[in-house]
């Protein structure tokens, strides 16, 4: 239930009334822009309860959608990317990729609404084969050129623009040219805890749209600049349209990819993807504001506060379960913290 | 690769060479093969990849014993027979020449490795230059590079 309703000033309304609107968004003008965050406004997320990859995941999806607004209007006739998180996998595993029964029905999902082209991009931030771990993930059994193509984000070409975070050290950032051959990017991301960042959802995830090519293994650059300055930048600078975290079955403990596997049974999707991660670290039993990009991100790139988001489909209490945070991992203390 | 490219030109001897063979054999994992970065994180081992393995196998040719490098070897020969992508082929191939292991089927698995772009789109130019050049080398790149100079290719 919406708890708060607030007056949202958009990115563009604050630089028209502070910059005089004809400036750029640069570094210097999102920083200010950032200052004023008292116009953090609500957000819609919903979640889904399925409690196996072999449920009905395409109606989940479908209500998802449908519940935030998304249907035909949005989608027909356009060319969707799917980033899903294939960070590195194992054989038999289902807790480090996105599990490949999503990314078909959320496929499914956008051909069902008209879309021209749906399409599968990553570059997964591990220097190692992708074509490997795509077999290795299950996802190269979907994949196929002539219906649901999958591009290797970390060898496309690039186009590079002005960073317009301004939260890292970086001035640019360097984008796969898939980015701006498609309409919407969809965040597909997988519900773990991570030993840097705390978690990794549909923000973090984003890293693997960075071209590794430009910024080497694992995004290296990245993480040299800042690890959450780097995510909010990325999420500032080309925010993608719409997040879906599998969260069936996520990891615990020692994420990403040497934790174990956590069934949590549920999809959760929203168009904010603050609001979306915050919503999935509430439910896995972490205070979103002790992640620092999640903190950063509120009230600057979208909301985490919980008192802005309307919870849809199921109820965060309905659905909670704690993940394993390893006391040994400096990133991991005091995230249970209120 | 810079242990690689030295040798090709005649400075297998250089002290950059020694370090780098040092720091390879430093981070093979215990229980064979080699990741790509660390050994640990957290107190937990990385998985071996079948691409920094071959690689590192490649470049440890002559370099080290074969005990050193046998619990590689051992990692990486099921991954191979297994895999069926230009990298890990190509790599796979190549570390298991240099050390004289054999391996059958190699233009079947080529075409069947080939095939799979029928499905998964045309590989890109590094992945196809890498399968050549495992192609034609049975002995391993300084084999290659041996037969190079000697004007046989």
């Amino acid at each position: 239930m919406r708890r708060k309703q607030e007056r949202k000033l958009s990115r563009r309304e604050f630089l028209a009334l502070s910059l005089g609107g004809g400036v750029a968004l640069s570094g210097v003008g999102f920083a200010a822009w950032r200052l004023a965050r008292t116009w953090e406004g609500p957000a819609e997320v919903f979640i889904g309860r399925a409690n196996s990859y072999e449920a009905e995941l395409g109606g989940i999806i479908d209500a998802g959608l449908r519940e935030l607004g998304i249907g035909p209007k949005q989608t027909a006739g356009k060319s969707i990317l799917l980033k899903p998180n294939l960070v590195e996998s194992s054989p038999n595993t289902v807790h480090v990729c996105t599990h490949p029964a999503v990314v078909w029905a959320t496929a499914e999902a956008f051909w069902r609404m008209g879309a021209l082209k749906v399409m599968v991009g990553e570059g997964p931030g591990h220097c190692t084969d992708t074509i490997r771990t795509l077999d290795q993930s299950g996802l190269s059994a979907i994949i196929d050129v002539r219906k649901l193509p999958f591009v290797d984000l970390n060898r496309d070409e690039v186009f590079t623009v002005a960073n317009q975070g301004g939260f890292s050290t970086l001035s640019h950032l360097s984008f796969p040219a898939t980015l701006q051959k498609v309409d919407m990017v969809v965040s597909l991301a997988k519900m773990k805890t991570h030993h840097w960042a705390g978690v990794t959802l549909s923000m973090k995830n984003l890293f693997g749209i960075m071209p590794g090519n430009v910024y080497g293994w694992p995004k290296n650059v990245l993480h040299h600049a800042g690890l959450s300055q780097s995510i909010l930048d990325i999420s500032a600078t080309f925010p993608p349209q719409l997040a879906i975290v599998d969260g069936i079955v996520g990891m615990e403990g020692d994420g990403p990819i040497m934790g174990t596997p956590k069934q949590a049974g549920i999809i959760v999707i929203g168009k904010n993807l603050p609001a979306v991660d915050a919503t999935c670290a509430r439910i896995m039993g972490i205070n979103p504001l002790r992640v620092e990009h999640l903190r950063l991100a509120s009230g600057a790139i979208g909301t985490v506060r919980e008192s802005n988001i309307e919870q849809r489909g199921e109820t965060i209490s309905s659905v909670m379960t704690p993940f394993e945070l390893k006391d040994y991992i400096p990133a991991h203390r005091n995230l249970r913290k209120t | 690769m810079a242990v690689l490219a030295l040798q090709a030109n005649g400075h297998a001897d250089h002290p950059r060479v020694s370090e780098a063979v040092r720091m390879l054999m430093d981070r093979r994992l215990d229980h064979g093969g080699w990741n790509y970065g660390n050994t640990v994180v957290f107190g937990a081992e990385l998985d071996p990849m079948p691409d920094a393995t071959g690689m590192a196998l490649a470049a440890l040719q002559g370099m080290v014993s074969r005990d050193d490098i046998q619990s590689g070897l051992d990692y990486l020969l099921p991954e191979f027979n297994q895999c069926l992508t230009p990298q890990t082929f190509s790599w796979g191939r190549l570390g298991l020449a240099a050390w004289g292991v054999p391996i059958g089927g190699i233009d079947q698995k080529v075409n069947r490795i080939l095939d799979r772009q029928a499905r998964l789109g045309s590989y890109d130019t590094s992945a196809l230059g890498q399968l050549l050049v495992a192609l034609n080398a049975p002995e391993g790149i300084m084999g290659l590079v041996k037969k190079m100079n000697r004007g046989a290719i």
